[in-house]
């Protein structure tokens, strides 16, 4: 009862303020649309491999000119801080994450959300809102780097990795492929399969020859592992593939992802921007570790960011 | 064989060690005096603490890092430590008793409500990245803990140097949770095959962090103090406790990589 009059009260009130033109038209409109548009791209979903080289590529350059432009004349005429646009996208990103978790728990929901939703990381709100992110982020490091000084190698390191992790690790999505590949014990194969179904070639034919099981006293398992063979025209390589140990062929990753008592299946990683986005983890990590060892010192006043 | 049965000798040196550094921090105040005793004090506790820990180790022959109880005591165990440190630079005389109370309490449901500590490590868990990424989390959270209280005490009487030492905290904290939570990255490559796949944990230890990020960028927007700021940790510290063990709640815990238990 409490909290219907309150709710009463709240909306008469917000209703007085429109009246008394009190309130920004420009604020509700620019809240409203933004809402609009929310829902409007969340309903989009977006086949990733459409982006694949080397679109992705010309795709990751033009954010850079778009991070370029904004610095060089859109934020430095126009009365818009790059702080406070910063402090926006990161925003968003939390919305968008917070959203995503939401939809985790598709089982409450499925009868209700279209289908689109499944995957939130494929819609284009999602996309959208961490290019966004991208963007406001290459701005902040441009920025940045033009006021350097011992101190700012903190910043430029976490920054210039985030950037490179991130958008390497989202456009690189367009060239890689996760594959998996049932094995039978002494038998090989030369395709897998996508998530979506699809087969697969392999330039490459795999065998099982064995399954390696071991337990602890108490039953639960120990370890697994999977001894195979990866032929071309001849062997190539006879390997023992476990968790936490994959192997690596052409530039594909062979994990094993179940083991039975004569049976395996393999998941096979394609992702050939795999160095790319190690770099910038690196380079966040590096930049991290001289956050703390500088401690707030860093963040001078004079840090160059508006 | 040294097992979680003898904790309760340990643990109760070791609360009995902070609980004096605590009083005596609090019966200083601001002064300098005793300060060396009360350091004395929490690191004898800190290391009885420690002992029990490498014996727990050499009795279960695996770093006791893998169920809820093993991570609690850890988390007990740094906690005092980032208390000392928090005490040691600002000179909060409370927070050595906030976070003695605090480790108390995780000790003390290890002690009357002990877990099944009997399992093995499974085997996605035997990697060489799981002993420096579950240990720098413990830390981290310990760290952000300490940020926590200074930010509600904060929001009931203000002080500035609240202000500083929860920045530089949250700064600390940060930092360890980015290398804990890349080093997490880097072994789900290794172990699954993706840097990051944003499944439940993933996706709130990602949330948690760019919520510090989002207290530290408004920090720097805003130097001047107000109560937003405090707001902001007392929130990015509930979005670490649904990290944590909150997601585990949830149904969609179900579809997380990170549940082995």
């Amino acid at each position: 009862m409490r909290i219907s009059i309150r709710l009463y009260r709240c909306i008469i009130d917000i209703l007085m303020k429109i009246r008394d033109n009190r309130v920004a038209y420009k604020q509700i409109g620019t809240i409203v649309f933004l809402l609009l548009l929310s829902v409007g791209l969340s309903l989009i979903s977006i086949d990733i491999h459409v982006f694949s080289f080397p679109i992705n590529l010309f795709l990751l350059l033009l954010l850079v000119a778009i991070s370029f432009v904004l610095e060089s004349y859109v934020f430095r005429y126009y009365v818009v801080s790059v702080k406070k646009m910063m402090l926006f996208a990161t925003f968003i990103a939390l919305c968008l994450m917070f959203l995503y978790w939401l939809l985790h728990h598709r089982m409450i929901f499925s009868e209700i959300l279209p289908s689109v939703l499944y995957d939130f990381s494929t819609t284009a709100l999602f996309i959208v809102g961490f290019l966004f992110f991208i963007v406001m982020l290459g701005v902040l490091i441009l920025r940045g780097i033009k006021v350097i000084n011992k101190q700012k190698f903190a910043f430029l390191f976490s920054h210039i990795g985030l950037w490179l992790a991130l958008s390497a690790g989202m456009l690189g999505q367009a060239d890689v492929y996760t594959l998996r590949a049932n094995l039978i014990e002494n038998n090989s194969i030369s395709y897998a399969y996508t998530s979506k179904g699809m087969a697969m070639d392999l330039p490459f034919k795999v065998k099982l020859n064995k399954i390696h099981t071991e337990y602890y006293a108490t039953g639960s398992p120990k370890a697994y592992a999977a001894h195979v063979s990866v032929y071309e025209n001849d062997v190539v390589a006879t390997e023992r593939i476990s968790i936490n140990h994959p192997y690596r062929y052409k530039g594909y990753d062979m994990y094993l992802q179940k083991a039975g008592t004569n049976t395996c299946v393999l998941q096979i990683v394609y992702d050939p921007w795999r160095y790319v986005v190690f770099v910038g983890i690196i380079s966040v990590l590096m930049g991290a570790m001289l956050c703390f060892i500088h401690g707030i010192k860093y963040r001078t006043k004079n840090d160059g960011l508006e | 064989m040294m097992g979680w049965n003898s904790l309760y000798m340990f643990a109760m040196v070791s609360i009995g060690c902070w609980l004096t550094a605590a009083i005596m921090a609090l019966a200083n105040g601001k002064r300098q005096r005793n300060s060396v005793l009360v350091s004395v004090f929490q690191f004898t506790g800190i290391i009885v603490l420690s002992v029990f820990i490498i014996l727990l180790t050499v009795g279960l022959q695996r770093p006791p890092l893998q169920t809820l109880g093993e991570i609690r005591l850890w988390y007990a165990f740094f906690l005092v430590i980032a208390g000392w440190i928090t005490f040691y630079y600002w000179r909060f005389s409370w927070i050595l008793l906030f976070t003695t109370v605090l480790s108390s309490v995780f000790l003390l449901i290890n002690i009357f409500r002990p877990e099944i500590h009997h399992q093995m490590l499974p085997p996605a868990l035997q990697s060489f990245w799981f002993i420096p990424h579950v240990i720098l989390y413990m830390f981290s959270y310990a760290l952000l803990a300490c940020t926590f209280l200074i930010a509600l005490i904060g929001l009931i009487k203000h002080k500035d140097t609240y202000l500083q030492a929860s920045e530089n905290l949250t700064v600390a904290g940060v930092s360890f949770f980015t290398v804990a939570m890349l080093m997490g990255s880097l072994w789900a490559k290794v172990a699954w095959g993706h840097y990051w796949t944003w499944d439940a944990k993933e996706l709130w230890a990602a949330l948690t962090w760019m919520m510090y990020l989002f207290y530290l960028q408004y920090k720097n927007y805003k130097k001047n103090h107000n109560k937003t700021a405090y707001w902001i940790l007392i929130v990015a510290f509930v979005c670490l406790q649904m990290c944590w063990y909150g997601i585990y709640y949830f149904p969609s815990q179900h579809q997380s990589f990170h549940t082995y238990f």
